[in-house]
């Protein structure tokens, strides 16, 4: 446990607590904040807390086979090769999934989802950032 | 209520012009009128609200401020050598949420 900012109090982590419910829908064709959102998602996860990442309408862009049209697409790249290697899986839109075949490529573990799902999740969440 | 001694974590991501600084000023206020503890961090277009005078004030007034160097990085913006903030990683932004007993983040 890190102590960084010296607040751990009555309300400290553990591997029981519910998780942090990322929630994106930012583009990544237009918009810098999908992968921000996923950069802070996966530093959230790095500190041994369970994340539950949930993207919806056009943040299912993150995971577009080529990332060269994304902004920061790079870094893209990077972050969400990262969050395979946690084991973390995409919870994602089902109707906002592209039908082009190259998406998810890299065949990241994707749990499609529909709105009355998406709304279970946060309520079952502690803390929420939504982009 | 009583806030005193509770903790407030502030998450902000947007920039000056979003409408979110109002409310995170205001809500940093009220925080720290009522005795909470109140813990701000910048991250993101949310590094540029260290140049509202209204965020630094808050820095006087007891709240720990916190602001994301890698976001100061990729917009060239200097770190200060300051005593009022502290420059830090998701590290410092994963204690706040675990730490705090409320947390808010204004995206």
């Amino acid at each position: 446990m890190s102590g960084g900012a010296g607040v751990y109090g009555e309300a400290g982590a553990g591997p029981d607590n519910p998780p942090v419910v990322v929630l994106i829908s930012a583009d990544p064709r237009t918009s810098h904040r999908a992968n921000e959102a996923l950069r802070i998602g996966l530093g959230i996860t790095a500190g041994d807390n369970e994340v539950c990442f949930v993207l919806t309408g056009p943040a299912a862009h993150l995971l577009d086979g080529d990332t060269d049209d994304l902004v920061d697409g790079d870094d893209i790249a990077r972050f969400r090769a990262n969050v395979k290697e946690l084991g973390v899986p995409f919870h994602v839109e089902k109707t906002a999934i592209p039908d082009d075949p190259d998406w998810n490529a890299e065949g990241h573990e994707v749990i499609p989802v529909t709105h009355e799902r998406i709304a279970e999740l946060v309520r079952q969440g502690r803390r929420f950032l939504v982009f | 209520m009583d806030l005193a001694k509770k903790k407030l974590g502030l998450l902000l991501s947007t920039g000056l012009e979003h409408p979110n600084l109002e409310t995170a000023v205001g809500l940093s206020e009220a925080a720290l009128a009522r005795g909470a503890d109140l813990y701000l961090y910048l991250i993101d277009d949310g590094v540029r609200a260290l140049g509202d005078p209204r965020v630094r004030a808050l820095a006087g007034r007891g709240a720990r401020l916190f602001v994301c160097a890698y976001g100061c990085q990729k917009r060239r913006i200097p770190l200060e050598d300051a005593d009022t903030v502290t420059y830090c990683g998701l590290v410092v932004l994963t204690d706040l949420i675990n730490g705090t007993d409320r947390f808010i983040a204004l995206n």
